[in-house]
């Protein structure tokens, strides 16, 4: 679990690195992928994983927008490592193994868990970003957009 | 003679943001703000992927500008310097001269080709360890990952297409997984391994700026970035499929 939480962090130091992310975002970029991850491993003991992935996938954007704010840095940075754990690569995986085994049961069912993943990765990316553009819409000249 | 200034100014931004993978809302808002700057009666901006367009209107004249953008990579750092110089600007903080130098000047410390490789390395074993894998799928995956690397530069020397690159690097971490494990380790999980391999792989940023894109309304950008990132997951899970069943048939 530690482990596990400790890797959360490091993918987001070497993938802000192979994005090009500027130097100073580097440690918040891991913070925001660590807890992520930890939010979704503690969601995960209860809930499903679709379900677990929408409730760390807020917590990863709302986040985001705060150390955007924070750091003044596009959010983008943040939210791309951040999500990266979550994306459903072990369901593609899967996907391709049942479909290679010719078990087209299994196939179907991680087919449609890496898209229910995927739709839960988008919600939770756009409730939290509705959110923050009802409550920071950008008066007139003023710069308030990370 | 100004208004012109700012409008290459405002197109200058656009076009290294696009060039950069930025959302287009956030290309069309920062070359908007820039083009407010001026003393116009009015002023437009309009970015897609491939292109960006700014028209100026003042008492005398209408100046538009169009930039087509052949060529497009992810480097978060420069969207952040853009960024940056125009909050400057149009907080009043730089002149317009300041920042159309700064914008068209300015350097971003890339990291180094070997400092890159190292993460992708370093991505490839914290996945393993994030999926939950031992040191010895630790091992598999660094080893792997050197593979995946030696893959990326070949085929990055062959200038190919962004599919046939994915397909060829997760065709060889698959099959490279694969015999690792029966050749070092046979009681490691291979699929950790494999995984935890074709993380660098995955099209994050086009993900998330497709979903960003869309919910904006910019359907054309968004949809152009969801078609990208399908086109992207579906050749990694072609190679991965391609590299196991090689593996299975040879004898």
């Amino acid at each position: 679990m530690i482990l596990q939480v400790l890797g959360a962090f490091l993918v987001g130091i070497a993938g802000s690195i192979i994005l090009n992310a500027p130097k100073k975002v580097l440690p918040y970029a891991a913070m925001v992928s660590a807890t992520g991850w930890f939010a979704y491993l503690q969601f995960e003991h209860v809930l499903s994983v679709s379900m677990s992935t929408f409730y760390a996938g807020l917590f990863i954007a709302l986040f985001s927008h705060i150390v955007a704010r924070i750091v003044k840095v596009p959010v983008t940075l943040f939210l791309v490592t951040g999500f990266l754990p979550l994306v459903p690569g072990a369901g593609m995986y899967a996907l391709v193994f049942a479909f290679i085994q010719g078990d087209m049961v299994q196939a179907n069912l991680a087919f449609r868990l890496v898209l229910e993943v995927a739709g839960m990765i988008a919600l939770s990316i756009f409730v939290v970003d509705s959110i923050f553009r009802i409550l920071f819409r950008p008066s007139s000249g003023e710069f308030t957009k990370p | 003679m100004d208004e012109r200034r700012i409008l290459e100014t405002a197109m200058l931004a656009g076009e290294i943001m696009s060039a950069s993978g930025a959302e287009s809302y956030r290309v069309e808002d920062t070359m908007n703000r820039i083009l407010h700057t001026a003393d116009a009666k009015s002023a437009e901006a309009f970015a897609v992927v491939t292109g960006v367009f700014a028209t100026l209107e003042t008492e005398n004249e209408v100046v538009t500008r169009v930039k087509r953008i052949a060529h497009r990579d992810i480097n978060l750092a420069k969207i952040a310097e853009v960024n940056e110089i125009s909050r400057l600007y149009c907080q009043k903080q730089i002149s317009l001269e300041t920042a159309y130098d700064r914008l068209q000047h300015f350097t971003v410390r890339s990291y180094s080709k070997a400092i890159h490789n190292l993460a992708i390395l370093l991505l490839v074993l914290s996945f393993s360890f994030l999926l939950g894998g031992g040191v010895q799928e630790g091992v598999l995956a660094s080893i792997n990952g050197v593979l995946l690397i030696g893959a990326l530069v070949l085929v990055d020397r062959a200038q190919v297409t962004p599919f046939l690159r994915t397909l060829f690097a997760s065709t060889v971490i698959a099959f490279g997984a694969s015999f690792l494990k029966s050749f070092m380790m046979k009681d490691a999980v291979l699929d950790n391994v494999i995984i935890a391999s074709m993380m660098p792989l995955v099209p994050g940023t086009a993900i998330t700026t497709a979903i960003r894109d869309t919910l904006n309304g910019d359907y054309m950008s968004g949809g152009s970035r969801a078609l990208e990132s399908i086109v992207i997951a579906v050749s990694i899970a072609l190679g991965v499929g391609a590299g196991l069943w090689l593996w299975r048939a040879l004898p």
